[in-house]
């Protein structure tokens, strides 16, 4: 997205009051900048504009000013989009010594930028394939080559540093949490007033300012994975791996977060690799650019739109209908199948727009129902 | 550390800040907040003992207040080792290269090095306070004098009883190219046969001058056979160290001996003597206890008798205290402070490399490795025993083999494509043993040097050498400095970083 258009969506959040959100998205702009007294400004302003929220409900005229005028000041930056091959794995397998799972041959490239979903259910090889990207396990066969490295010879240091990996179970962090997010930043060449701001303004990004000097025992789980990402984003990774990062999220905060990575993943100054192994299919599915399904190890697919399927439509239907009456009403051509909570309907001749208006002109009760005909939900 | 933060004044806080955000390296090992707190508590105990009530002219407790710093020095340890390993840049693979850029091991190694010796130097305070003090109380001098006083008047008292007698020695020096046996007929033709004893002591030659000087009366049978006597052991109380800072140095046996037989000559004032008496031993032992001196005592035996003359006098109690009060005053002699240097120096090297490895390490491998060394000792131990081959040369070349082969296995680690077991207990054993290596080399030298030689010039090599471990320590501990920065620190990152499996 262009500076200007992202200018115009700012101040659009600001006309409707959905404050939060443009926070979150001036924030982001200002890190696009990666102008010291810009981001600081911002911080400030969301801090200002967060307390109002939190006591009043609403956002004074005067923030409001200070938001046209940071907005313009943001506008007259030029940023630079770069965006490179990061990473690719040629045939990639994986036999552990001890067990008898195997990960069979997988090709894949990542971008700067893009976000990759991993899909599965559990002990299909997610955590395997993430942990082979991040350079904690070594393929049995096949190659990773990390394009960012100068020689491409895989010094694991330097691969280490420049791909973050955020476990599932999060080692616990001991201290105050701000000190060491400073500490993370710090080690990772952000010094002196630079760190203090960059600090504050993760802590303000993903919302933890309050939760600044509290310690690791005094947040949830939900809070933990926050701060860990938060932690992880000081140390400015060319690719971001995440093991089941929505587990402990509530499902506002799982959207947020989505939504978040998405742009800290799109940024135009700082582009950057996601790949996230997840449970929440459509969440997933929703924001990657790619989603990769794997069963028992294997690839199944790389499911995009673009992708060709056998049906022209796969609905997920949960009705209080008998299931004969069910079959009855729809064509020949379309299979019905029923896992004991929710319907399955695969058409081959009419697509999910037809099948929910047939439903709806036969006063089907509908509970739920979702189109996964592009989904990787079809495979389960 | 939080608690320990909420402590510090805002100056430190500000410093302890500005390192976060700056050192993050130097800030993790904590030793700006050791250091002020070790302060403050060394200023603590130098208040504590400084104005603790202390009767300079008794036994001292101090002993238990080392207990108790020492005490208190570890509980400090493992709290600063809690946190210290809680934020490790090593293993966050920091983007600055915090942990790659040069000095950077170097400078961790030295925070841990001198944390490490703040906690040891603590228990050390006490008695140096202790020690300020009694020097501004009592002079060393007084303290020689009384020593020689008593000892003098008690020998004096005491000198018609039998066992003021001389001890003789009947020695036999004989060249190297004779037997012992030899000397019986010399013996069996001597004409003073009274003063010559049963059993005969044998020396060399060479060192005939050195022990008929060292004795404290001589008589020459022929010119290999003496008669050597020493004076009855009338120093009571032996404070030798005392020697290396008083001004009036303590009197020998053979000088209490003439001293008291003197007084013997021109008569002495027993009363006076024993009233004499008295006075310095309740200088030392208030609770000491009168007597009638003239009591005989309990049995005339030559060892036992003077057993019992110490008894009478209650000499051991006043013996200890004497002997306490001068080690206050002798215990930070060179030689003294050079034994606690190294008591730091090995304190802190040795635990600062058992941190810097576990840093850099995984926490299996690292317990493994000494699991590995203590089975390698035993089986290499076995081997030596098995196969006869005890000899120091022989172990020496083994140790050094072993060495070699760590170091091999542990450089395997810049091939491997993934992070083995062996290759990180290999760099842990090398680095252990890296220090050691200048002995090792130092010793087979001389060893293979001593071989050659036999007689005075082994004596003179086994000398030379333990003159040059000192050197050894030194070159020890500064290749290990270097191996940290251009070696260690590179082959711990790499193992590191390498896929688990």
């Amino acid at each position: 997205m262009h500076i200007t258009e992202r200018v115009t969506e700012i101040n659009s959040f600001l006309d409707h009051a959905d404050i939060d959100l443009a926070i979150r998205r001036m924030l982001d702009l200002a890190w696009e900048t990666q102008n010291l007294g810009s981001i600081k400004t911002a911080v400030d302003w969301a801090k200002k504009s967060r307390y109002n929220m939190n006591n009043n409900s609403f956002i004074s005229n005067e923030s409001l000013i200070e938001a046209k005028a940071l907005l313009q000041q943001l506008a007259s930056f030029e940023i630079t989009a770069t965006s490179s091959l990061l990473i690719s794995t040629e045939k990639i397998t994986k036999k552990y010594d001890k067990g008898n799972f195997d990960l069979k041959p997988l090709s894949l490239k990542i971008d700067s930028g893009e976000i990759v979903g991993v899909v599965g259910e559990n002990g299909n090889g997610k955590t395997t394939f993430l942990r082979l990207l991040g350079g904690q396990l070594a393929p049995t066969n096949g190659e990773i080559t990390y394009h960012f490295l100068e020689n491409k010879k895989p010094d694991h240091y330097t691969i280490k540093q420049n791909v973050s990996f955020v476990p599932q179970r999060i080692p616990r962090w001991y201290g105050y949490l701000k000190d060491n997010l400073h500490f993370s930043a710090s080690i990772s060449g952000l010094k002196g007033e630079e760190n203090e701001v960059m600090v504050d303004f993760m802590l303000e990004r993903m919302d933890l300012t309050r939760y600044a000097n509290h310690t690791w025992d005094q947040i949830s789980s939900g809070y933990k994975t926050r701060f860990e990402i938060a932690r992880v984003l000081l140390q400015r990774p060319k690719l971001l791996i995440l093991d089941e990062p929505l587990a402990n999220l509530d499902i506002n905060a799982q959207q947020t977060l989505l939504s978040d990575l998405r742009y800290i993943a799109k940024s135009q100054f700082r582009p950057m690799g996601v790949v996230l192994s997840s449970q929440q299919l459509f969440e997933v599915e929703k924001m990657a650019d790619a989603v990769l399904f794997l069963k028992k190890g294997e690839y199944i697919l790389e499911s995009t739109e673009k992708n060709a399927i056998t049906y022209s439509a796969i609905v997920e239907l949960e009705t209080t209908f008998d299931r004969e009456k069910l079959v009855s009403l729809l064509d020949s051509e379309t299979n019905v199948s029923f896992n004991g909570g929710n319907f399955t309907l695969k058409s081959t001749s009419i697509n999910a727009q037809q099948i929910l208006s047939k439903l709806v002109t036969n006063d089907v009760p509908i509970t739920y129902l979702r189109d996964i005909t592009f989904s990787t939900k079809r495979f389960f | 550390m939080n608690r320990f933060e909420k402590l510090l004044p805002a100056f430190m806080k500000r410093f302890n800040h500005y390192l976060l955000l700056n050192k993050p390296n130097l800030w993790a090992t904590r030793v700006h907040m050791v250091g002020f707190f070790g302060l403050l508590f060394s200023l603590l105990l130098v208040v504590l003992f400084s104005s603790l009530e202390m009767n300079f002219w008794e036994r001292s407790n101090i002993v238990t207040y080392i207990v108790f710093v020492s005490i208190f020095s570890i509980i400090s340890l493992v709290i600063w080792l809690v946190y210290l390993l809680r934020f490790n840049p090593f293993k966050r693979f920091s983007n600055d290269q915090t942990v790659r850029k040069p000095g950077s091991a170097l400078v961790e190694f030295g925070s841990y090095w001198l944390v490490i010796a703040v906690f040891v130097v603590w228990p050390f305070i006490p008695p140096a306070i202790e020690s300020f003090r009694t020097y501004h109380q009592i002079s060393p001098d007084e303290v020689a004098q009384d020593v020689n006083e008593l000892n003098f008047k008690v020998a004096a008292i005491e000198f018609d009883k039998n066992v003021m007698q001389f001890q003789a020695d009947t020695t036999v020096f004989y060249s190297n190219n004779n037997s012992h046996g030899t000397y019986a007929v010399d013996n069996a033709a001597t004409p003073v046969t009274s003063p010559v004893t049963s059993s005969y002591s044998y020396y060399e030659k060479e060192s005939l001058d050195e022990i008929v000087n060292a004795r404290d009366s001589s008589l020459k049978l022929n010119d290999s056979l003496y008669v050597l006597f020493s004076a009855p052991r009338l120093n009571f109380i032996d404070v030798s160290e005392l020697d290396k800072v008083a001004k009036t140095k303590q009197n020998t046996a053979y000088e209490i001996w003439n001293l008291a037989k003197e007084a013997q000559s021109v008569g002495l004032d027993r009363l006076q003597y024993y009233s004499d008496i008295v006075r310095i031993c309740k200088k030392y032992n208030k609770d000491w206890v009168e007597f009638d001196y003239q009591r005989v005592p309990r049995n005339q035996l030559k060892v036992a008798a003077f057993q019992d003359i110490e008894s009478k006098y209650d000499i051991y109690q006043i013996a200890y205290v004497i002997q306490d009060v001068s080690s206050r005053m002798t215990r930070w002699l060179p030689d003294m402070l050079f034994m606690y240097g190294h008591v730091l120096f090995y304190i802190a090297s040795i635990l600062s490399m058992a941190i810097f490895a576990f840093r850099h390490f995984t926490t299996r491998p690292y317990f493994l490795t000494y699991l590995v060394g203590f089975l390698l000792f035993v089986v290499t131990a076995l081997f030596i025993v098995i196969t006869n081959i005890s000899s120091s040369i022989n172990i020496l070349l083994i140790s050094l083999f072993f060495f070699c082969v760590f170091v091999s296995i542990a450089f395997t680690v810049f091939i491997s494509k993934r992070r083995r077991v062996i290759q990180g207990i290999a760099i842990n054993l090398a680095f252990y043993a890296l220090p050691f290596i200048p002995y090792l080399f130092t010793i087979l030298y001389f060893e293979t040097k001593r071989l050659e030689k036999i007689g005075t010039e082994y004596e003179t090599i086994s000398q030379k050498m333990t003159d040059s471990i000192l050197y050894c320590e030194f070159a020890g501990f500064m290749l290990l400095l270097v191996a940290i920065e251009f070696g260690f620190k590179k082959l711990y990152t790499h193992w590191y970083a390498l896929p688990e499996e």
